[in-house]
């Protein structure tokens, strides 16, 4: 309960700033549609040539690039301070964080809501909907395992940003490493069967960003194998713990620099 | 120039002294035009075409736009709003330097190393996948394609530059940025060629953010002939006119309302 109320506050401190700032957040809330719009009608214009991408129909390939955007879209909206984690560091601003009474890890991470991005979830959710009924007859069992291994790729994102977080502690260089996975994740927009398998493989062990949008989108297409339901689900217990113990030894090696 | 010439130096060694970030530019790079390769790739390989392009133009599109952004995408324009909101844009005004010319070569330091380490990757790539990138058949489509590459080049930085002139009139000049700079990503066909885009092409083609990528690339992929090509470089030629006297304008009108603010 403590750590929500710290969340309220903190999202209600942010959106504060959000609409003191106007021009600010228009000008990034059409960038963002402007993004998602000209993504969506790339996806469009392309089976105005053909009825098939990599296997999958229209609707199909959608649900991919809509999954992408509500995982990728999700996090930056709750996890947004991560970017700017990195000059808390350099500023030695992270001193600060530490003495209060607060796990610092979850302050590091939650700091920043971004209201847009919440904002921006509706129209996501509302398509994929929308495009859910133009796939049916879906059972309600892929419905519910499309939500469980949303959740599970919430984990991986979750701890993907720990890691990124202790690096920056140890490197002082944090914006690399949390842009290398927005655009490893940008791979996921469209079906993984459009790489080949070593990068399919690269992308589903080593940073798995396919078990986290390509897993629950093949979920609710009724073509994700039970193995790999259990292979997310490790690979999600598994990044999660080395995460852990990255961001431990790494709170070891501050060495507040700058403060 | 010498001064010029140090913005320049400064620029290429900050560069290197995050070298962590960059080599993380580098790998973010690889997966954006990897990606984008093998889209074009499923959706050729069928038929060996897609939407008019053969599967070898397609592949030449996606490596000749990676070039070309690292060319005409200059980092440093994005430092000059945040520069005015805080103030330290005062600095410029004491110092003999002209704002704009340091601005450019501050930001050609940028793309020195950029385009160093694309024509690098592009290279290996190609080699790795064994991908056969096209040339121009004719040295007269050869001259235009470099001409209008370089004409994309000042375009986008004049583009870039008055939008953050903005900031003269609002501390909140990095909205519009954005919102700016994604619509001139996807404007520019650095996603997609225009023309798969149906009747939004013609609309498209109507605004400046076509000269900077899209245009070059069909003049040397030889999708238009040389008077075509003639054509699109005059078109640059308006719009870098157009948006250099904006900029002027702007500018001027802008120093009269700065205050210094925040310094």
């Amino acid at each position: 309960m403590k750590y929500f109320r710290v969340w309220r506050q903190l999202a209600s401190m942010a959106f504060g700033t959000w609409i003191s700032n106007r021009i600010d957040s228009i000008g990034y809330f059409l960038g963002k549609l402007i993004r998602f719009g000209f993504l969506l009608l790339m996806i469009i214009s392309i089976f105005n040539f053909t009825d098939s991408f990599a296997g999958y129909t229209k609707y199909e390939t959608l649900l991919f690039f809509l999954t992408f955007n509500l995982i990728d879209v999700g996090t930056q909206a709750f996890m947004r301070g991560i970017y700017i984690f990195g000059t808390d560091i350099n500023k030695g601003k992270f001193d600060y964080i530490l003495s209060r009474p607060l796990n610092a890890l979850f302050h590091s991470l939650v700091r920043l809501t971004d209201l847009l991005d919440l904002i921006f979830l509706i129209p996501i959710i509302g398509i994929i909907i929308f495009i859910t009924y133009h796939l049916s007859p879906i059972p309600p069992a892929n419905i519910l395992l499309y939500i469980t291994l949303l959740a599970i790729g919430f984990v991986i994102i979750t701890a993907i940003h720990i890691m990124a977080a202790a690096f920056s502690i140890w490197s002082f260089e944090s914006q690399g490493m949390i842009w290398f996975y927005r655009d490893a994740i940008s791979l996921t927009r469209f079906p993984p069967e459009v790489l080949p398998m070593p990068l399919q493989l690269i992308f589903t062990y080593i940073m798995p960003v396919f078990v986290m949008v390509a897993f629950p989108a093949k979920a609710l297409l009724g073509i994700l194998s039970v193995q790999s339901m259990i292979l997310g689900i490790l690979i999600a217990a598994v990044f999660f713990s080395i995460s852990l113990v990255t961001w431990h030894k790494a709170l070891r090696a501050y060495s507040s620099a700058s403060s | 120039m010498k001064k010029y010439f140090w913005a320049f130096k400064m620029s290429v060694s900050r560069e290197f002294t995050y070298r962590l970030n960059l080599a993380m530019s580098i790998f973010r790079s690889t997966t954006v035009l990897l990606l984008l390769y093998f889209v074009w790739l499923r959706l050729s390989e069928a038929t060996g075409s897609f939407a008019g392009y053969s599967a070898q133009e397609l592949s030449t599109y996606v490596f000749l736009v990676f070039f070309i952004g690292a060319f005409t995408i200059n980092p440093a324009s994005d430092k000059t709003a945040s520069e005015i909101n805080e103030g330290l844009f005062s600095l410029y005004l004491v110092k003999p330097v002209h704002h704009f010319l340091f601005s450019y070569f501050r930001g050609l330091g940028n793309i020195a190393v950029r385009i160093s380490y694309t024509i690098i990757e592009l290279i290996t790539i190609s080699f790795i996948l064994n991908i056969t990138i096209l040339t121009p058949s004719q040295l007269s489509m050869w001259v235009l394609a470099l001409i209008a590459i370089l004409l994309a080049h000042l375009l986008q930085f004049l583009m870039t530059y008055t939008t953050s002139l903005i900031a003269f009139w609002s501390r909140e000049a990095n909205g519009p940025r954005f919102l700016f700079d994604w619509f001139s990503e996807f404007a520019s066909g650095n996603f997609f060629p225009l023309t798969i885009v149906g009747g939004f092409y013609a609309v498209l083609m109507v605004l400046p953010f076509a000269y900077t990528a899209f245009a070059p690339i069909m003049i040397y992929l030889e999708r238009v002939d040389a008077g075509g090509a003639i054509k699109i470089i005059g078109i640059q030629i308006i719009w870098i006119a157009v948006t250099s006297f904006i900029a002027r304008m702007m500018w001027k009108r802008g120093l009269k309302r700065y205050t210094g603010e925040g310094i």
